[in-house]
């Protein structure tokens, strides 16, 4: 089944079976390799990407669901490497990852947490992160989320 | 670019100019076996046995250092990149002695065939360690020899030149290494290089150092294994045993085989392989083979459990020092304590699942994995499918976590098999609930642990302990006769305390699922058992308990005891350990020394309705030199979360013969709202270089766990804690 929507603002068919999660079209079919295959099931957020601007998990998203929408990738986040989206300026500066499979979809949490709560706590980082790092980053991932709203607000008041 | 252009530049020679560049350097990178003598046997074995084509005491030319022809330096580590850091810290260490800033340096995987690749793999908290020597001899001798090479082009005397950030310089002029290399007809390079540098020299050695891979990793760039694509590539979905032991009994795959996209359906000895074009089709393939098994046994965890026991397996002595049993025999005397812990079994959980890229063409297979073993693999595929061991190439990519999990890829044999029997490249990828099922898991263990007190006194202390193979599963069989006791489970087993009379003891016992290195090995249930017990101690004999360490490290012969009580110290004040305790709130205290490194910790929790919160991690660690202090932390870091981690949630269990936990819903592992305050100390001393993946890791959970106690009144003496005190 041909399916038609947009990965990180450029028009894309892809045919495939309608309920081949969107992780596997990303992938295999666009070629997109930032976002991982972790769990299979919405668990870890290893897959984590945005559709119309919704955190979602793409290793359960069929791709059927993506027609006509607009899906943002890790590599869409920013346009070039010296041009970094605030998320991934702070995981420079904090030296976040380790092993580095679990980040894309931190990032892309993140990037999400940070246009929801313009100065998140602790706490707030916490509540509304949920994804699975096994090198244990995590310390570096709660500053870099500080960090990176810090530069979002800089960016914002500086325009 | 698309994975499948990258590979071709990845497998593609490199064009790199002239041959040249390379060289040796040094001694043969171990990992640590037990005492010396059985050291010398094992790694007489080892390399007489499996010597790779390339050791990593053979001088060959283009074989650790290459300059591109954009003047790029290529680093070959024969280490493994699996988020530890080694790659930074082998760039670090060949800038020193190039002269040149770590930002010139990238560092590489190199191929079995085509590079340094370490015999023994990358493990045992010794890549950084390891490469420290070698590196630096190697970026030396390229060093002398390109500033003799530009100083005959000046035709002046190499003591006027010098490298520097990618040039020779002398006087007023000065020549890229490429464009040296170039205008030069041979590079000479001397087979003993200059003296290195020394700490007191050092310029980017001992300096805070971002990863040479953090712009990739920010940046979502395709470098793990199951990222890369070969042309005309096929994915490949096995079918596996959910059931312990289980053996292929009788499958039926017409409905699968029927599926669109599906091109085959592999029979093996005991899995089935779904082939298909997609990787969707080939897994939804997969759930519709319908395959019966063989069950000799269901297992039961109370199997598990009353098979690891003190007493049971085989026995073997790994400490005796004094007169134990007689000290405890005078029952007329002093009062015995006698406690027993446990630790549970546990899976890696690793975030990248094991997958493999296989390429079989006109007799030649090439393997794109994740790996801690690219030469056991290729070993391994050699005589699994009766081919030459040099006419397989393994291309380690960055790993997505190793934890000691990477030693075996099961995919890899399944993929090279497959891809042999199909003629075509294949993606093979584990799905998590086989990633947890079918694998290998860090054993569990039983403690029991003896101390005899006499006028307030330690005067003898006993350790049995009962645990599965961590290291003999991977190894040839000959190694259990020479070494015995498993130099992996029974890591840390033994007393350093200066205690006059010690005794451990190992019994080796046997489960029925294939267990193996965990990050730390044994250290992580031998420590937490040991140090828990002298939490315990400490509190029959009414002292502090750090005050109570520091008392029993004065042994002036080992200078561990001295290093780790200046650790020690450090932590208890920075801790501000006798500071006011509040009810609800407890700190713990527990150290170690693992090998040359001395590590300890203070942890301070609290029991909010019944869950566990670990609100501070204080550690201290001396490491000895430290190559790259920020990457020291991050596996501080990392092994106070995976410490706690186990501690507190993991715990892998048997239910009607199957592992019971198919994926992290089963399996939970900490999270960021697990996230403790972090205080890392570090203290480098001395000229050598000591492992930091694994030894922070050995006072995290006792830590807590006198944390606990503390807190509580409640002793735990078996992990994980379980996050429900209620």
């Amino acid at each position: 089944m041909k399916i038609n929507f947009k990965i990180n603002g450029k028009a894309v068919s892809v045919d495939v079976d309608a309920d081949t999660p969107l992780l596997w079209v990303v992938r295999d079919e666009l070629k997109l390799k930032a976002t991982k295959y972790g769990c299979g099931r919405a668990m870890c957020g290893a897959c984590s990407l945005h559709v119309d601007g919704e955190l979602t998990r793409s290793c359960s998203f069929p791709v059927k669901f993506a027609e006509g929408k607009e899906v943002t990738t890790l590599e869409g986040l920013s346009p070039n490497e010296e041009e970094l989206h605030p998320v991934q300026q702070a995981w420079m500066e904090e030296n976040v990852p380790q092993c580095g499979y679990c980040q894309p979809g931190f990032m892309m949490a993140a990037a999400k947490l940070i246009k929801e709560i313009d100065n998140p706590s602790t706490e707030d980082i916490k509540a509304n992160i949920s994804n699975i790092c096994r090198c244990g980053t995590h310390p570096r991932i709660i500053k870099a989320i500080k960090r990176a709203a810090q530069i979002q607000q800089s960016k914002t008041s500086s325009l | 670019m698309s994975s499948s252009e990258k590979d071709i530049k990845l497998t593609s020679r490199r064009n790199f100019l002239q041959t040249g560049l390379v060289l040796l350097g040094g001694s043969a990178v171990l990992l640590e076996f037990g005492c010396a003598p059985t050291q010398r046997k094992v790694f007489d074995f080892v390399d007489s046995n499996e010597a790779p084509n390339m050791g990593l005491n053979k001088f060959d030319a283009n074989f650790w250092i290459r300059i591109l022809d954009d003047n790029k330096i290529e680093l070959a580590s024969p280490k493994v990149e699996m988020g530890q850091g080694v790659f930074t810290g082998a760039a670090l260490c060949a800038a020193e002695e190039l002269n040149t800033h770590p930002r010139y340096i990238s560092v590489i995987h190199p191929t079995t065939q085509n590079g340094p690749v370490d015999p023994f793999g990358t493990g045992g908290s010794s890549s950084t360690a390891g490469l420290f020597e070698p590196v630096r001899k190697a970026a030396a001798i390229t060093r002398v020899a390109l500033e003799e090479a530009a100083a005959k082009i000046w035709k002046t005397s190499a003591s006027n030149v010098e490298a520097k950030d990618g040039k020779v310089v002398y006087a007023d002029k000065s020549l890229s290494f490429a464009e040296i290399i170039k205008q030069s007809k041979s590079i000479k390079f001397r087979k003993k290089g200059p003296a290195l540098k020394t700490r007191k020299d050092f310029q980017y050695i001992g300096t805070d150092q971002p990863r040479t891979d953090l712009l990739q990793k920010v940046m979502g760039a395709s470098i793990f294994g199951i990222d890369y694509e070969l042309p005309n590539m096929v994915y490949g979905t096995t079918v596996e045993s959910p059931y312990l032991g289980g053996k292929l009994k009788s499958f039926d795959a017409d409905e699968a085989l029927a599926m669109k996209g599906v091109l085959e359906v592999q029979e093996e000895d005991d899995y089935l392989l779904v082939v298909a074009e997609k990787r969707y089709v080939a897994e939804m393939a997969a759930r519709k083979v319908k395959a019966e098994w063989t069950v000799n046994k269901k297992w039961t965890q109370e199997d598990i459990d009353a098979a690891v026991q003190v007493g049971k397996g085989k026995f073997e002595s790994i400490q005796k020092d004094g007169n134990a049993a007689a000290v405890f025999r005078n029952k007329d005397q002093g009062k015995t304590l006698e406690f027993e812990y446990r630790t549970a079994a546990a899976a890696h959980a690793f975030m990248e699942p094991k997958g493999t890229i296989a390429r079989y063409a006109d007799g030649k297979m090439y393997i794109i994995t994740g790996t801690q073993q690219p030469n056991r693999d290729r070993v391994e595929i050699a005589k699994k499918l009766s081919m030459k061991k040099d006419d397989v190439d393994v291309q380690c990519a960055f790993l997505g976590g190793g934890f000691g999990g990477r030693f075996y890829i099961n995919k890899v044999i399944q993929a090279a098999r497959a891809s042999k029997k199909l003629g075509r490249p294949i993606h093979v990828l584990s799905t998590r609930e086989q990633d947890f099922i079918n694998n290998y898991y860090r054993p569990s263990s039983h403690h029991v642990m003896k101390a005899k007190i006499e006028n307030n006194q330690i005067v003898a202390v006993q350790h049995d302990m009962a645990t599965d193979d961590m290291i003999f599963d991977f190894m040839p069989a000959i190694m259990q006769k020479l070494m015995g006791a498993d130099p992996s489970s029974c890591h840390g087993a033994a007393f350093n305390y200066s205690i006059d009379s010690r005794v451990t003891n190992s019994w080796r016992v046997d489960t029925p699922y294939v267990t193996g290195i965990w990050r730390g090995v044994g250290i992580v249930a031998t420590s937490f058992a040991k140090e828990v017990f002298f939490d315990e101690i400490a509190e029959e004999l009414g002292q502090d308990p750090i005050e109570m360490r520091l008392a029993h490290l004065k042994d002036e012969k080992d200078a561990r005891h001295g290093r780790l009580r200046t650790v020690v110290e450090k932590v208890r004040d920075a801790s501000n350990w006798k500071g006011k305790s509040v009810a609800g709130f407890g700190k713990g205290f527990a150290c170690a020394m693992d090998r040359e490194t001395v590590v300890a910790g203070v942890a301070e929790v609290t029991v909010d309705n019944g869950k566990i919160k670990v609100t501070k991690f204080t550690l201290g660690i001396d490491a000895g030199l430290i190559v790259n202090p920020e990457g020291v932390r991050q596996q501080c870091e990392g092994c106070i979360m995976m410490g706690l981690s186990s501690a507190i949630y993991e715990e892998l269990l048997v239910k009607d013969g199957k592992v019971n936990h198919s994926n992290y819903h089963q399996y939970p592992v900490a999270m960021l709202s697990d996230s403790p305050e972090i205080e890392i100390l570090l203290l480098g001393t001395g000229e050598h270089v000591y492992g930091v993946g694994e030894p922070p890791i050995a006072p995290v959970a006792p830590a807590i766990a006198n944390a606990l106690y503390s807190a509580t009144g409640k002793r735990f003496r078996n992990t994980p804690f379980r996050n429900d005190l209620s």
